[in-house]
């Protein structure tokens, strides 16, 4: 080691006394000062982008990109199948994950982290149990309701959820959600949940004080998980989470009220593109944008059973209100899209180059602003 | 077709990591990697697993391979080739231990017409296998539907959780 550093030191005398004689009266470079960047930029757009890492999954990733310019602002390490999420208002990330005391073996430790979103800086942690599923990141397998309660998805593979008290920093223990998955918030109601389950019905889950279930409702039979199953990926208006089908239909379910009730259905394919396989694919397939009523989804042709997780060939973009298609972007192999708090940027991960490709939507051509590579196997796209 | 897409998806992000690689070791043995990903990414007439195209699948190579991601018991299977890592379709890499739960399939064997219930069992407790990464999603649903859901670690009831990589066991056949 000190031989390096004194021959690095030769050499960089023998660099410095060159650069003497060549540049005459070029300045000196100035001593530096070694800083730790405060925190990703004021004025940036971070994009948090989970990424498992499946070629070595004990270490997963969440990076932290630019929306606007595509530049990289910073990583958190998520773990061994770790799911992260933002917290409501956007100052901090959960990131529900496990490790092992020996990194591929040993004891087994899983957790809820707390991360600073924009120091990106470790804050404090609370403890899990093993049952946390160790699944590829998806939306919905970590939510936060209200201000109090975090909420994770189990699988052993018996499913249920975990309840943490954010406020307390505890965890309050286990609700079983048997043969249901995911965990949908529902706004209007800062303890309720609601889950898709395999027999097409949706429970609804009210929590009591303690975390414990204090209700629970099954709806009627809302969708076919069989014959047209819906992505688990749903995109809220209110309490009514926008759904689609594997066979290209939108599913619109209420959970605001005593149960969960269908508020609409409809095609995004005609029947003639529809004898033609267009299908939705992708792990996070949709993105909506309220203020401009559009629907973005990410759709390729030729599709059929088992084509569900095809990255896009084109992005439909659909008027929310008319339910016809307005438009078509490019497909750039597409397996996750989500759009801007502004409706202006679409933001598609390239499944292919596993890049993010940021596009201009606003005006009538849509227009690539940039694209930056990230990481190995980014699957979602989250932002404020 | 469409499952053509997605396989030349997957291998090329593997080639691509494969380049990546490329940088940080030997020129020549990444090269040799590359060729080998290539042949192995080439287009295919067909898919082993398309209905339509009848008694013709048995021809293709691939779907008798199982080395390659086209191999016909893998049509649900998503993660890397036991048979890539030092095992077989019906064995774990040695020091791995088998996974006690599992996702299942039914894949068509070209060979005989005949579809094959097939458990595709995670091996587990040793770091990602890294090696032959397939993405084929047959009758695969989200994870409401457990038993057929694929994107989740099956070592998940095991001691040693760590995801290694994947065989596909035949389990029963369903129809004559």
């Amino acid at each position: 080691m000190m031989m390096a550093v004194r021959d690095a030191i030769r050499r960089g005398a023998c660099v410095a006394l060159f650069a003497g004689l060549s540049q005459g009266a070029a300045a000196q470079l100035p001593v530096e000062t070694l800083t730790v960047e405060p925190a990703i930029p004021q004025g940036s757009s971070p994009l948090y982008i989970p990424d498992i890492a499946i070629n070595h999954i004990a270490d997963g990733k969440l990076h932290v990109v630019d929306g606007n310019t595509g530049g990289y602002l910073g990583v958190i390490g998520t773990g061994f199948t770790g799911q992260s999420r933002l917290s409501r208002d956007g100052s901090e990330v959960f990131i529900a994950t496990g490790y092992y005391d020996r990194g591929q073996r040993g004891n087994r430790t899983d957790i809820v982290e707390v991360w600073d979103a924009r120091t990106l800086r470790f804050k404090h942690e609370i403890p899990l149990s093993d049952k946390r599923a160790m699944a590829l990141n998806y939306k919905y397998l970590l939510s936060q309701l209200g201000d109090r309660w975090l909420v994770v998805q189990n699988a052993t593979p018996a499913t249920s959820v975990q309840v943490i008290d954010l406020v307390a920093r505890k965890n309050l223990g286990e609700i079983s959600m048997p043969g249901c998955w995911a965990i949908y918030p529902v706004p209007s109601q800062s303890n309720k949940f609601g889950a898709l389950c395999g027999d097409g019905t949706v429970q609804l889950v009210t929590l009591d004080d303690s975390g414990a279930a204090a209700k629970r409702t099954v709806s009627e039979v809302l969708f076919d998980p069989d014959g047209d199953a819906l992505f688990v990926q749903g995109e809220p208006t209110g309490d009514v989470y926008h759904f689609v089908s594997f066979t290209g239909n939108v599913v619109s379910i209420d959970l605001s009220g005593d149960k969960a009730v269908k508020a609409g259905s409809w095609s995004l394919v005609s029947s003639a593109e529809r004898k033609k396989g267009w299908r939705p694919g992708g792990y996070q397939p949709l993105a909506l944008h309220q203020g401009k009523g559009r629907l973005y989804v990410t759709m390729h042709g030729g599709g059929g059973e088992g084509s569900h997780k095809t990255p896009a060939q084109s992005i439909w973009v659909f008027d929310i209100a008319t339910k016809k298609r307005v438009g078509k972007l490019p497909g750039h192999m597409a397996t996750a899209i989500a759009v801007s708090a502004g409706g202006d940027t679409l933001y598609a991960i390239d499944a292919e180059k596993a890049s993010l490709v940021i596009t201009d939507v606003s005006g009538k051509k849509p227009k690539v602003r940039a694209t930056a590579q990230v990481g190995e196997f980014p699957s979602q796209i989250e932002l404020r | 077709m469409i499952l053509q897409i997605l396989q030349t998806w997957i291998d090329r992000m593997a080639e691509r990591r494969v380049r990546q690689a490329a940088q940080m070791t030997s020129r020549r043995g990444a090269l040799a990697r590359i060729g080998k990903l290539m042949v192995g990414g080439a287009v295919l007439p067909m898919l082993p697993f398309d209905r339509s195209v009848g008694e013709a699948e048995a021809a293709l190579p691939k779907a008798q391979d199982p080395t390659a991601c086209e191999y016909w018991r893998n049509c649900a299977l998503d993660g890397f080739l036991c048979t890539c890592c030092g095992g077989s379709v019906t064995s774990c890499p040695p020091g791995a231990e088998a996974s006690k739960v599992t996702w299942v399939g039914t894949c068509r064997n070209p060979k005989d017409g005949r579809n094959y219930l097939v458990s595709y069992n995670d091996c587990c407790g040793k770091v990602a296998c890294g090696r032959c990464l397939c993405n084929f999603n047959e009758r695969e649903r989200p994870a409401y539907r457990m038993g057929v859901h694929n994107d989740i670690n099956w070592c998940m009831a095991d001691k040693q959780t760590m995801y290694h990589c994947t065989v596909s066991v035949i389990v029963g056949v369903t129809e004559a």
